[in-house]
């Protein structure tokens, strides 16, 4: 941690708490709800993109550890009878940290499938373990069962949600940047080539379970404390399948694609609203014609900075 | 230097490789020619740890390999350039060459030195593997596994689907390499260029070593020269 790091990480932070209070005060709460949903998504594309994008496995199971990370945090505010002195800022960001760990766990158990499984048969496995999650949570009467977790203390707010997706971008971007990060990519593009460069395969791949499992169960914390009541149905496989489309169509790989994927899975439904009933013909049509457009992503394997510096090189060399 | 013994490789209830025993000496160009099919890819697989043998050794400098994981026998010192190359397509040319370099401290004159061998790669450094010629992902494949500085670089089938000119350049290369001081598996079709550039070969033939020798006398085997050098 420099000196610079201090130097952007100050004003950002400052910056969110003043934009927490505005919108509090001046922002209606539908588009404010809006804004909570992206940056929750941001952290769960963010996120999926190391497994998915970067190390290449295809898993389908990221509502599964968003669930777990959801139902440990809000098991230990609101379940538990030491709950309330959880009823803190500080005592949420602990149940929320907790419950990242406990996805954390959760995605080393299902990372090493990941060892001798590969795409269709992985997603497979992966989809698999988002459902078992979400029928245990279904037959655990303590936290509702079906019914669901009422009563959770909405104490995540914009400040808090901005924060860890500032910081679930910062790490995963230090991590791609890494050694780590290659031995990443060179798995997702050649495995056996990878394994005789050095690269101890099986170690980075649960890694990449393990970081990515967390931080989904980070986002499933921060909702959960958002909408103070969570239930099974909103961890369902259509919420992998969501964010499955917001790390493809950012672009494999790319980090602040993932965030423009998850911007515009999250906030175009709602533009659409006025077409009523055809709403939900209208949003896959455009994102039907957004991959034929950009069949890569709409960054590819770039980042957003890259496609630019490119650009202006381009422009130099013309010229 | 490596070496060879007893080694039984099984894909399945099939035996692929029997009984093969084989050293390469500190400093040498080893070749090792066969036909399609005859084992020589599933040698090295083995060596390499990609592929668990039956029963046999292989030793580096006198340490057991076959127990080990194939990323932890790039540490002892065996890196090789795979059939088909094995390139990573969509990285680029640097990026693959990062890769090769994975288990070492690498410092940026590491990197001239292979641009240096292969001034093609120096000039499409940015550019992305995939869209190399089959030549230049050839000399790539060998300079990603140069930058795991091996003691032994296993080659295999560098030749494959090249020109004759780039063949030529490549093998010049090869000998340069040795010449610096890595010694040379070299696996090979092309039984002449093979031959040529190296100190003694073995032959292979359905699993089994059938001949060894200086690779001069080999050269001028008759049985090789009608089998592999297409003489009659
Ligand atoms: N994964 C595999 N499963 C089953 N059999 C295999 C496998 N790989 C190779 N074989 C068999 O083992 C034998 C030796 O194959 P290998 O690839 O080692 O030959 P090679 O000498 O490298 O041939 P080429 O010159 O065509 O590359 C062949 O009969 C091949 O069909
Ligand atoms: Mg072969």
């Amino acid at each position: 941690m420099n000196k610079r790091f201090f130097l952007i990480a100050i004003p950002v932070v400052a910056a969110l708490y003043g934009l927490d209070y505005f919108l509090n005060e001046y922002i209606n709460e539908y588009v404010v709800r809006v804004i909570m949903n992206c940056g929750i998504a941001c952290i769960l594309s963010m996120s999926l993109n190391l497994v998915n994008g970067c190390a290449g496995q295809f898993s389908l199971g990221h509502a599964g550890f968003m669930a777990v990370g959801a139902y440990v945090a809000a098991t230990l505010t609101t379940v538990f009878p030491a709950g309330p002195s959880f009823q803190s800022h500080l005592g949420v960001g602990m149940a929320i940290l907790s419950g990242g760990i406990a996805a954390g766990l959760a995605g080393y158990l299902v990372g090493l499938p990941s060892l001798r499984l590969r795409g269709d048969y992985l997603a497979i496995v992966t989809l698999g373990f988002g459902e078992i999650i979400r029928i245990v949570i279904l037959n655990i009467e303590a936290v509702g069962g079906p019914r669901g977790l009422p009563g959770i203390p909405r104490l995540s707010s914009f400040f808090w949600i901005y924060v860890w997706a500032a910081i679930t971008g910062l790490v995963l971007f230090r991590i791609i940047r890494s050694s780590v990060g290659r031995a990443l990519l060179s798995l997702r593009e050649d495995e056996i080539a990878a394994e005789s460069m050095g690269i101890n395969t099986a170690k980075y791949k649960v890694q990449a379970f393990v970081i990515s499992s967390f931080f989904a169960g980070i986002a499933g914390g921060l909702f959960a404390h958002y909408q103070g009541f969570v239930d099974p149905s909103s961890f369902s496989f259509n919420r992998s399948v969501e964010v499955v489309i917001m790390v493809v169509m950012g672009g494999m790989g790319s980090i602040s694609g993932s965030v423009i994927g998850a911007i515009i899975v999250t906030v175009l439904p709602e533009f659409l609203r006025f077409l009523d009933k055809f709403r939900m013909v209208v949003f896959p049509l455009i994102l039907i014609i957004l991959m034929l457009l950009r069949p890569m992503g709409l960054l590819g394997h770039k980042e957003i900075w890259q496609l630019f510096r490119f650009k202006r090189s381009l422009k130099k060399a013309v010229a | 230097m490596l070496e060879i013994k007893n080694l039984n490789v099984n894909y399945g209830a099939i035996r692929a490789i029997r009984n093969v025993s084989l050293r390469v000496e500190k400093g040498e160009i080893v070749s090792l020619i066969g036909c399609n099919g005859a084992g020589k890819t599933t040698i090295l697989r083995a060596i390499s740890g990609l592929h668990r043998p039956e029963s046999g050794s292989v030793t580096l400098d006198g340490i057991e390999l076959t127990q080990l994981k194939a990323h932890n026998i790039v540490r002892k010192g065996i890196s090789q350039a795979p059939e088909r190359r094995g390139i990573f397509p969509n990285l680029t040319v640097f990026e693959n060459l990062l890769m090769g370099g994975f288990t070492r401290r690498l410092s940026p004159a590491d990197y001239d030195k292979v641009y240096g061998l292969f001034p093609r790669l120096g000039e499409r450094r940015q550019q992305v593997a995939g869209t190399l010629s089959g030549g230049e992902q050839q000399m790539l494949a060998i300079s990603r596994a140069l930058l795991a500085q091996p003691k032994v670089i296993l080659l295999d089938e560098p030749s494959l689907g090249l020109a004759p000119q780039i063949t030529k350049t490549i093998f010049e290369t090869i000998q340069r390499i040795n010449k610096e001081g890595t010694t040379v598996l070299l696996v090979e079709q092309n039984a002449h260029a093979a031959l040529k550039i190296a100190n003694r070969g073995y032959v292979i033939e359905v699993g089994e070593i059938i001949l060894s020798d200086a690779a001069d006398k080999l050269l001028h085997n008759d049985d090789v020269r009608k089998a592999y050098l297409g003489e009659i």
